[in-house]
């Protein structure tokens, strides 16, 4: 490992991150001499992430999430803001420099129906990502197939490397995507949504393989969930996304059993309980549905549907502030919390 | 008591593959839904939930087929095949599709496709029909000046609302949901099961809900069927089955659940359900299940009552008669 690992500086550390979607100008735009639109898909996202460490990501379609970690992966261009990986500022590198830490950051997507090549078999499959970094000949790649096939606990390798991905289930695919990323040994590990399209009874095991992963392997993993509790069992430190903003971040302990931001509580109110709800219809829900990035509400973005906004909410923007009298990184940002 | 509102006796469905093959997807699945009644059908994908319920109204695919009596306030309605549901349908048993984004057609108005359904299934006149259109967006919370729309211009929740207006057009008695809030959002999701419990509630209707998502079927519904490879495996009261599941497959499935207060370990099912095209020797979880015997492998378990308002297809249960009973100290 590198110097910075035993001095504990994060492997990862965003800092200020903007990203923006603009939306290809029509010709009435043009005739009318109209700009654009512009979408704010990330605005201002800050946060770190260490080695060993899993960070689950959170919020409700359109808030972000994806993009953000798109963004930290240089996969969407970042408007501003920084992107230090392994120490190293990594956000105006060149896609040239960038193919040399494209190894060492791995992306594993939601769908394993669409992800994986259907011509391919899995062997093909887990050593593409080899061959294009020139990593060994034919037979160490092999042994390295095999070995991340062990490892995403599909056993024996022998049985499931000749198979195509139709011949697989959705976690078993799930698991060869994983293997084709981790083959070529990455520091950090991006999952995007991972277990969404599984059945419940398969999830538990692929979020299991990630926790190891991330334990054992001392691999920094990026987790990306609407999810909430499903995060909470693995994820060591949670951040809540709202319209393209981090409302609260904070140890996953913390954050589920004193969550201070009124978003943060209603979705852990809605998250799904291992008991039937005593009183059902008694959750207090929230009105309405995300709003549209394009058109972001001035003051704090979560006023219109906050049931504690008063008229300083719709004026002032909150920024992140540490939670008083919390002895762990537990930041929050909201003008009513304390 | 009563006769049941609907009652389904051995329904059998198999679909027929390309090289003639035949997959046995529902087999042998019994159940009653009394009025007013929420009953939800939870299971794996592939276990035959949908099929189950799409083989209600008649709507299963021309490579399907099916054997069993759907009775609905004492009638068959399958009795003259798929067709002789389609006086049912709508009017009697109504249902909510999968995946709001599609159930409408996206160039047309959504108001003129639920007056649509209401001119044709309830013979209204043209103006009634507007009328209603209104009262049943206000019904599901969508402002009614909404009914001029396109469905490009609602969002997803809102779409599922509309959808919802839809079922409830022509005022039937079973209304049944299959998978109504996947790909919506989690708060959204929250919404829209709130409004199915309300309006079942209000309005008095018997509820079929199906979905892979136990924690979200145990919002809304009072009684649970759990499904594995196309039979129920297990039937009881929600809170029942949460606290005390008598089929290992019911007690798995709430294990891989994850728990937002109770953080612990959770437990993945390890294995995958049968294939269906051919016939299954013994107890179909068999391979999966942890408490597996002997007996497992040859006699497949029937589905019979463990308990008051109870049933599970479990060999473990009959161990539990033959236990000396607890004696109580007077």
């Amino acid at each position: 490992m590198t110097a910075t690992a035993e001095t504990g500086a994060p492997l990862l550390a965003v800092d200020g991150l903007v990203a923006e979607y603009r939306s290809a100008r029509s010709v009435v735009d043009a005739i009318a001499r109209r700009n654009s639109h512009v979408v704010h898909a990330v605005d201002d996202v800050s946060f770190t992430l260490r080695r060993g460490e899993m960070l689950g990501l959170v919020g409700e379609s359109g808030c972000g999430k994806t993009t953000t970690a798109q963004t930290v992966l240089r996969l969407i261009e970042p408007v501003a803001g920084s992107i230090k990986f392994g120490g190293e500022d990594i956000t105006h590198l060149d896609q040239r420099q960038l193919r040399r830490l494209r190894q060492q950051m791995q992306l594993v997507y939601q769908d394993p129906y669409e992800s994986l090549n259907p011509r391919y078999r899995v062997r093909q499959v887990i050593e593409e990502p080899l061959r294009i970094h020139g990593i060994g000949n034919r037979q160490t790649r092999t042994q390295m197939v095999n070995e991340a096939l062990a490892r995403v606990e599909l056993n024996p390798p022998s049985l499931f490397a000749d198979r195509f991905p139709h011949e697989l289930s959705g976690g078993q695919r799930q698991r060869v995507a994983i293997a084709a990323s981790l083959v070529v040994k990455p520091e950090l590990f991006v999952a995007d949504e991972p277990v969404s399209m599984l059945d419940v009874s398969v999830r538990a095991g692929i979020m299991e393989l990630l926790r190891t992963l991330c334990r054992e392997d001392g691999m920094a993993v990026l987790i990306i969930a609407h999810d909430l509790a499903m995060v909470a069992h693995c994820a060591q430190r949670i951040a809540v996304m709202y319209l393209g903003r981090i409302v609260e971040l904070g140890p996953t302990r913390q954050v589920l059993s004193n969550p201070q931001h009124p978003y943060t509580k209603a979705l852990c109110a809605v998250a799904p309980r291992r008991e039937p709800a005593t009183s059902p219809g008694q959750v207090t829900l929230l009105g309405g549905e995300v709003a549209d990035a394009s058109a972001i509400p001035v003051g704090c973005r979560f006023h219109p549907r906050c049931p504690i906004a008063d008229e300083g909410c719709q004026a002032t923007d909150p920024r992140l502030h540490m939670v008083p009298d919390s002895d762990v990184q537990h930041e929050v940002a909201c003008l009513k919390a304390p | 008591m009563n006769a049941p509102l609907l009652e389904v006796r051995d329904l059998n469905v198999w679909f027929r593959a390309d090289d003639g093959s035949r997959v046995h997807a529902v087999r042998g699945v019994s159940f009653t839904l009394d009025a007013a009644e929420r009953a939800g059908l939870v299971g794996e994908s592939g276990c035959g939930k949908s099929t189950t319920v799409l083989a209600l109204l008649g709507l299963l695919p021309p490579t399907a087929e099916f054997s069993g009596e759907v009775l609905l306030n004492g009638t068959d309605i399958m009795a003259e095949g798929e067709d002789s549901v389609q006086s049912a349908r709508w009017t009697e048993m109504a249902m909510v599709f999968q995946g709001a984004m599609n159930a409408f057609n996206p160039v047309r108005r959504v108001g003129s496709q639920i007056v649509e359904v209401l001119r044709v299934r309830a013979g209204l006149s043209k103006q009634a029909a507007q009328d209603r259109a209104r009262e049943l967006f206000e019904l599901v919370g969508i402002p009614k000046d909404r009914v001029r729309r396109y469905p490009h211009e609602f969002s997803g929740g809102m779409r599922q609302r509309a959808a919802i207006a839809l079922a409830l057009a022509c005022e039937p008695k079973v209304l049944l949901a299959d998978e109504p809030t996947t790909a919506l959002d989690v708060m959204v999701q929250a919404q829209i099961v709130e409004l199915l419990r309300r309006l079942c509630e209000e309005q008095g209707l018997a509820l079929l809900m199906v979905s892979h998502d136990l924690p979200l079927i145990a919002q809304v519904c009072t009684n649970l069927n759990v499904m594995y490879a196309g039979e129920i495996i297990e039937r009881g009261p929600v809170a029942d089955l949460y606290r005390s599941p008598a089929h290992p497959y019911t007690r798995l499935l709430l294990a891989a659940t994850p728990d937002i207060v109770d953080i612990t370990e959770l437990v993945s099912i390890k294995g995958a359900p049968p294939a269906l095209s051919r016939p299954i020797t013994g107890c179909p979880f068999r391979p999966r299940c942890d408490k597996a015997f002997d007996r497992c492998e040859n006699e497949s378990p029937v589905l019979k009552t463990v308990a008051e308002h109870r049933m599970a297809a479990c060999h473990l249960n009959d161990k539990v008669p033959s236990d000396p009973p607890v004696k109580v100290n007077p």
